[in-house]
């Protein structure tokens, strides 16, 4: 059985970011995209390095750095858990892929196994790289034994195993609720969306009481926070006992807790595991078909139609895609229901909501838009809009009409919500109007632009496009940027006066929308 | 109707797929295209239609130029693909309706044409269903129809027999000599020779991206077998 573990991990492995690719094509600017992914990666990896090494040492500094391992441990368990939920039910029960294995001579175990692998592979290096900055900033200012670092190193290759079976719980109940299901896609759409929605409300509060603790007495505080972190996960406590402590109960215990709970996760699933496939897999047929009247629609009406039933039509798509828009409507919701001190406290951005809320509200649909995977999500039927008589102005309208339409009614409720919680005076008024919806525009524009430039056909699972592409990775650092600038400008500058700041940024908001139009985007393409 | 002038087609890692290669397809024709698998059939197809790009040479369609007005190339002609690769999260229907509205076919003509064609092809039943349920061979038959929607000029095709029922088969010859009737053409590919010795009016062969015979079918077989005529010129070329 461990080979044909090793042998469906290792497929798996290599149809993942593209390294078997890069390995084996001749095609040289495939060759230099793939190299300019890996810069932008490493880019990421030391900011990442640097974010860990700036908590840590803060911690060490105000005479708490022993909270360091419990928090780092803590904050990857909660990084694995959250991202891997909207994954790991995909992953585990990615029909095509089940289809092509269950004809092989191997087990149901194995395939379970191995793509379970796939996804804690990926999450151990993630793991390692939040673990290994933050034992070091503890090694050089707390002078640690020697234990520690292999308890450390222990706890990085272990860590996401409970995090990454409790997603794999979760996504393995909604594959199989939504199952048994008509409407199997919405069903799992729903239920996702609820639970994420859940998740963050969940560690938005979780965020603001280690904010607000960190702010008083620093010894009281650590002992708080700790007791916090051991109500919240246990494990990270365990595993902070084993490596300051150098306490091998504690990290037997954890090792125990993780490895019984993948295994029984794993003894219940393999007893549904064909079972889910095949519901999910198998669609209603009525084979009873009347013609109706066909409506004529024109081009651009029929292609939003298409892009907007191909939208829906995948749940990892529309769940990845639209967390943007539910987390606009939450901050919406905080701003009406919380005081604004304790928003800022609670999202630990302080003195920036009330200076930028206008930015924030539209930055945040602006990290993921469906459009920055839209063109890599035709894959093999790419052939049909190269064919059929569209131009490439239908196919860039008809692509970010159907994002503005999916935006739309968030976009409403949230202005709703912050109308009637700030009962704005006029130019506050146009500034949360204006603000939110030139992003919105731009991020539609400018996702389509990145995914010209970035597009992926030859994909097996969706989530290769949805979550690994280096369309969606540029798109949500080209949102980052853009809002991150003008935030800093306008809580860096604050005699600035905030609604000329507000002009000028959906005035170049909107020019560069215009310039995308123009054709820019097509002209670094043929550079590039 | 269509005409292939000097057509060079370099794959990026050098390989050249299609060389110099010039072909007339006349309206009325149904001109196959035969050659061994990777002599470059699917790349010519795919540059006539838009799919891909080429290096060097033209391509007209009804007289115009592929490049220069794509826009009306595209509307004048239908393709098929050897995969029917189509939109798995459309019923049958939709799909159609979708071509449809893409080639602005009249809403009375595309639900009569629409009806008359999936009754032929025995696809109607299921027109409400989504195309993941289908077949391979349901799903080539539904590309068909759609393309057939706008009574294209050009209508390309590549393997188009692969998947089909023998039935369905005998449909599609009957439809490409209705349409050739009506003056369109059909430039297809094809690895059953029988197919294109009895179909075809012109035949091509090509081998590593060169054309090595071309002509009225009648004349090019003279008193052999196609299937002699290919050995002996795909050879020929391989032994140069």
């Amino acid at each position: 059985m461990m080979r044909q573990i090793k042998l469906l991990t290792k497929v798996s492995l290599q149809g993942m970011f593209g390294f078997n690719e890069f390995r084996h094509t001749r095609d040289r600017s495939k060759k230099i995209r793939y190299c300019l992914m890996g810069l932008l990666w490493g880019l990421l990896i030391v900011m990442l390095a640097g974010y860990v090494c700036m908590i840590s040492v803060g911690l060490a500094a105000a005479g708490i750095g022993r909270l360091i391992p419990a928090v780092l441990v803590m904050g990857v368990s909660l990084v694995v858990l959250f991202f891997t939920i909207f994954k790991a039910g995909p992953v585990l029960f990615d029909r095509k892929a089940y289809e092509k294995q269950i004809a092989l001579p191997v087990n149901v175990r194995s395939i379970i196994v191995s793509r379970f692998l796939t996804m804690y592979i990926t999450n151990m290096l993630l793991g390692l790289l939040v673990l290994l900055p933050g034992m070091a900033v503890y090694g050089v200012m707390e002078k640690p034994e020697g234990a520690f670092y292999f308890y450390g190193i222990l706890a990085g290759i272990f860590l996401p195993l409970l995090p990454l079976t409790v997603a794999s719980v979760l996504g393995a109940l909604i594959a199989g609720i939504s199952s048994r299901w008509r409407y199997k896609n919405l069903v799992s759409i729903v239920l996702t969306l609820v639970l994420v929605c859940a998740l963050m409300a969940g560690s938005m509060s979780m965020s603001g009481m280690e904010e607000s603790e960190l702010g008083a007495m620093l010894q009281q505080a650590a002992e708080m926070m700790e007791e916090q972190i051991q109500r919240i996960y246990p494990p990270a406590v365990w595993i902070a006992d084993a490596m300051v402590q150098g306490n091998p109960t504690k990290m037997a215990l954890f090792l125990a807790v993780s490895l019984g709970g993948f295994l029984l996760f794993l003894e219940i699933l393999q007893r549904f595991y064909v079972n889910i496939c095949m519901l999910l897999g198998a669609r209603e047929t009525k084979g009873n078909y009347r013609m109706k009247e066909l409506r004529e629609k024109s081009v651009l009406g029929t292609m939003v139609e298409r892009e907007l039933r191909h939208y829906f039509s995948s749940s990892v798509y529309v769940v990845n895609t639209m967390v943007g828009e539910l987390l606009m409507v939450l901050l919406a919701g905080a701003v009406l229901f919380m005081d604004m001190d304790s928003l800022e406290t609670m999202l630990g951005l302080p003195g920036v909501v009330r200076r930028a809320l206008p930015v924030l509200m539209g930055a945040l649909p602006v990290m993921m838009p469906l459009t920055a995977c839209s063109i890599s999500m035709e894959g093999k039927q790419w052939w049909m809009l190269q064919t059929l008589p569209v131009t490439r102005k239908d196919m860039i309208q008809s692509k970010v009409a159907a994002q503005l339409l999916v935006v739309l009614p968030f976009y409403l409720v949230s202005e709703i919500l912050l109308f009637l919680a700030l009962r704005p005076g006029w130019a506050d008024g146009l500034s949360l109007l204006a603000v939110p919806a030139a992003y919105i525009i731009f991020g539609a524009r400018a996702g389509l632009a990145v995914n010209e430039l970035f597009p992926l056909f030859d994909w097996e699972s969706e989530v290769r496009v949805v979550k690994q592409s280096a369309s969606t990775m540029v798109t949500m650092l080209v949102g980052l940027v853009t809002a991150a600038v003008p935030v800093v400008i306008l809580v860096a500058v604050p005699g600035a006066s905030v609604y000329g700041g507000y002009l000028a940024l959906v005035a170049l908001l909107l020019a560069a929308t215009w310039g995308m139009n123009l054709g820019i985007g097509d002209k670094i393409k043929r550079l590039s | 109707m269509l005409e292939i002038k000097n057509l060079t087609k370099t794959y990026k890692g050098g390989k050249t797929a299609v060389d110099n290669l010039s072909l007339t397809v006349r309206a009325g024709d149904i001109y196959g295209f035969i050659g061994h698998n990777g002599a470059g059939k699917t790349t010519t197809i795919k540059a006539v239609v838009g799919i891909h790009d080429f290096d060097k040479g033209e391509i007209l369609i009804d007289g115009m130029n592929v490049r220069t007005r794509s826009l009306a190339c595209k509307k004048v002609t239908a393709y098929i693909p050897d995969n029917p690769d189509i939109y798995e999260y459309l019923t049958g229907i939709q799909y159609l309706n979708f071509i449809a509205d893409i080639y602005q076919v009249p809403g009375n003509t595309r639900q009569e044409s629409i009806r008359r064609e999936a009754e032929e092809f025995g696809i109607y039943p299921v027109l409400g269903d989504l195309v993941s349920t289908y077949s391979h061979g349901m799903r080539q038959k539904l590309v068909l129809i759609g393309a057939l929607l706008h009574e294209p000029k050009l209508l390309v095709l590549d393997e188009p027999f692969v998947g089909l029922d023998p039935e369905a088969s005998l449909i599609l010859k009957g439809k490409m000599y209705a349409l050739c009737g009506k003056g369109s053409a059909i430039f297809f590919s094809t690895h059953v020779l029988e197919v294109a010795e009895k179909l075809c009016n012109r035949i091509a062969v090509i081998s590593g991206g060169k054309l090595v015979a071309e002509g009225e079918t009648k004349k090019l077989t003279g008193d052999k077998s196609l299937e002699d005529v290919f050995m002996e010129v795909t050879h020929h070329d391989e032994a140069d």
